[in-house]
């Protein structure tokens, strides 16, 4: 089903595209409260999202988790709203990124039965979750930035002892192998590593740091050079270990459709006066440009700067991958979600809102 | 008298510098957080470094946002200098950065203590990511205050501050966080301009800080001559500071503040409603009109002599 998460100021809706129908899950009549972050399980089954009064510091949050179609909703308290949420694989449990009473915290809560377990306190906790429930987590800064994996096939010394590079966050693949910026042989590389934690595969350089997006098979691996906008757009595919060039300046965002070897990218246009997201898609080595669109500021304080995480967990494709979405400001200056089909020239309004993630399924 | 606990948020920057300096002076200054603005983040959290080095300040410092939340790579070196700081600083920096994830010690701070006054006088990045991290991160705050936007005309196009400008998208956060931002505006701090009389001030004391802000100014002054401004240039960024420890300099007037963040000529103009029938309820500023500005610059003087804690 063509389903979009939809937030719209406090409201969470779930928008059936096809058939231009929404429910909403996350009504709430107070203006001050609001619902937030809302990220599909895999098997597009359930949503959860993070709902908080936001002017409170004393009031009650919760981990929210309801069907789409809003029959049935539980909710599990937390301390402290999550700002970023990812569901395990297999659909049982969601990890949460929050303010804690000692710090920023990563935790992982039961599904069925509310129970949560705190993983890892500091910073900057970006993680993955592995096919198999294995999580990696990017914690520390600075000279104490380590690499940690938590789960049974996997050598949880060795890859604390790896030496980090800039930020990222690690990444999966299905072999369980992970993509991770490690300093190897005295530099920082992008690289691939294996379950006892040994550099396997270099995929390019990081001396100025690296972001970079895995698609689902795999296969293919978009990076930029460096983490200002000078660094270019490039796709490695790893069976062949060749190398296309996508775009010379690195892109606001960048996600893997799911079924398709289609990459979305976000190019800044800077003309002076507003800047505006050009959205643009990567098949085949062929570039395209869709549509251009002034971002919502949501959407640009929520994901942009983190948009490499959210490549992990949510997805602005639709599961056919002929399709993306979007939040951009309207003539009117209303916030509102737009759909592309990659086919198709004009893109579509289909509600207001200020982000949207698209159901996996 | 308790002083007000102070964290500066900052991207010096030569009026962020002399910033430090009057913070120093007139407020507990907790910590000092840098972001992307005038320079680019490693400019700026050296300078911050290098201010509170020739100050002898124990302050900390945390790095902040190297990038507005919308990327691009405008900036005021143009203003301030390759290095932020004007001329080249021949300083053996020996301070260091206690983190690079200011965002996380801002919300840790103020979840430990409730007296924390944030004064922001960059662009807002940190501040909204900090909102982000923790939606009630502003109501924690004693208050916050800001050094931007303007009602009358902007610095950077005809109608937007620099600071609203880097990232309007931030600003637009803020000013909807749920809290009253003390805003500075460039109304106000166009009135506080630094003279030569200041610099011959500065120079006479001959203390490593006059010494250093005499520099400031001069190159200020130097580069305003060159755009053709006909003084050293306006101190926005200390008023901001004095906004908070001293009140009373100030004429602030409760208003509604919107952020455009659209617009050919308008991107980041502060739309500031300033018409009766606005509601209270509706009103998330207290926009800076008028101010003292002989008493500032007074103040500011005195600091750049003599950072230490005034008794």
């Amino acid at each position: 089903m063509n389903r979009l998460a939809i937030v719209d100021h406090a409201k969470l809706r779930v928008i059936d595209v096809d058939r231009k129908s929404g429910t909403d899950i996350g009504a709430l009549a107070d203006s001050r409260l609001a619902n937030r972050q809302p990220a599909w399980s895999p098997d597009g089954a359930l949503l959860a999202w993070s709902a908080f009064d936001r002017r409170q510091t004393d009031s009650p949050a919760s981990l929210a988790i309801a069907t789409p179609d809003a029959t049935w909703r539980i909710d599990h308290p937390a301390v402290f709203p999550p700002f970023y949420l990812a569901w395990r694989r297999d659909c049982r449990a969601v990890a949460a990124l929050a303010d804690g009473p000692l710090g920023l915290e990563l935790s992982v809560t039961d599904v069925a039965s509310g129970s949560c377990e705190i993983v890892h306190r500091g910073a900057p906790l970006f993680f993955d979750w592995s096919a198999t429930g294995a999580l990696a987590v990017h914690a520390g800064t600075g000279e104490s930035a380590r690499l940690e994996v938590h789960g049974a096939d996997y050598d949880h010394e060795a890859f604390t002892a790896l030496a980090l590079g800039s930020f990222s966050a690690p990444a999966f693949l299905p072999s369980g192998e992970l993509l991770a910026v490690v300093v190897h042989e005295g530099h920082p590389v992008l690289a691939l590593i294996d379950r006892a934690a040994t550099v396997q595969r270099v995929i390019t350089n990081a001396e100025f740091g690296s972001r970079f997006a895995v698609h689902p098979s795999g296969d293919w691996v978009a990076t930029t050079s460096g983490r200002s906008a000078s660094g270019a757009l490039v796709v490695h595919h790893l069976p062949s270990d060749t190398m296309s060039f996508v775009d010379e300046r690195a892109p606001a965002l960048f996600a893997w459709s799911a079924e398709s070897i289609g990459l979305l990218f976000a190019r800044v246009l800077d003309r002076g006066d507003s800047p505006v997201l050009e959205w643009c898609t990567w098949h085949d080595g062929e570039v395209r440009a869709h549509v251009r669109a002034r971002i919502t500021a949501t959407f640009a304080r929520e994901v942009l700067p983190f948009h490499e995480q959210y490549a992990r967990s949510h997805s602005w494709w639709s599961p056919t991958g002929d399709a993306f979405c979007y939040g951009a400001v309207d003539d009117y200056g209303n916030d509102t979600i737009w759909v592309v089909n990659i086919a198709r020239p004009n893109p579509e309004r289909i509600a207001t809102g200020s982000m949207a993630v698209w159901s996996p399924r | 008298m308790t002083r007000a606990a102070i964290v500066l948020d900052c991207d010096p920057g030569l009026d962020d510098a002399v910033a430090i300096l009057v913070a120093s002076r007139y407020a507990d200054l907790v910590a000092i957080t840098t972001v992307n603005g005038n320079v680019s983040l490693d400019k700026t959290t050296r300078n911050a470094l290098v201010v509170a080095q020739v100050a002898g300040l124990d302050a900390p410092v945390h790095a902040g946002s190297a990038q507005p939340l919308v990327p691009h790579s405008l900036d005021a070196s143009h203003i301030h200098g390759e290095n932020g700081l004007g001329a080249d600083i021949d300083i053996a920096l020996t301070r260091r950065v206690v983190s690079d994830d200011a965002v996380g010690f801002l919300v840790e701070l103020v979840k430990e203590r409730d007296d924390i006054h944030l004064v922001a006088v960059g662009p807002l990045t940190n501040v909204a990511l900090a909102i982000r991290r923790d939606p009630r991160f502003a109501s924690r705050l004693r208050s916050l205050t800001i050094m931007g936007g303007a009602a009358c005309g902007g610095n950077v196009t005809p109608t937007a501050e620099f600071n609203i400008f880097i990232d309007p998208e931030a600003a637009a956060i803020v000013f909807d966080c749920g809290v009253i931002v003390r805003t500075i505006p460039l109304d106000l701090t166009k009135h506080v301009i630094a003279h030569a009389a200041h610099v011959d001030q500065l120079r006479a004391a001959d203390t490593s800080t006059s010494r250093f802000v005499a520099d400031l100014l001069v190159y200020y002054g130097r580069i305003g001559a060159t755009v053709k401004v006909p003084t050293l240039g306006a101190l926005h960024d200390p008023c901001a500071v004095l906004a908070v420890t001293n009140p009373e300099l100030f004429g602030l007037v409760p208003r509604h503040v919107d952020i455009e963040l659209d617009g050919q000529h308008t991107r980041g103009m502060t739309v500031v409603d300033a018409r009766r029938n606005v509601e209270p309820a509706d009103q998330n500023a207290l926009v800076g009109y008028s101010v003292d500005a002989s008493r500032v610059l007074r103040m500011i003087v005195d600091a750049s002599i003599d950072p230490r804690p005034a008794t």
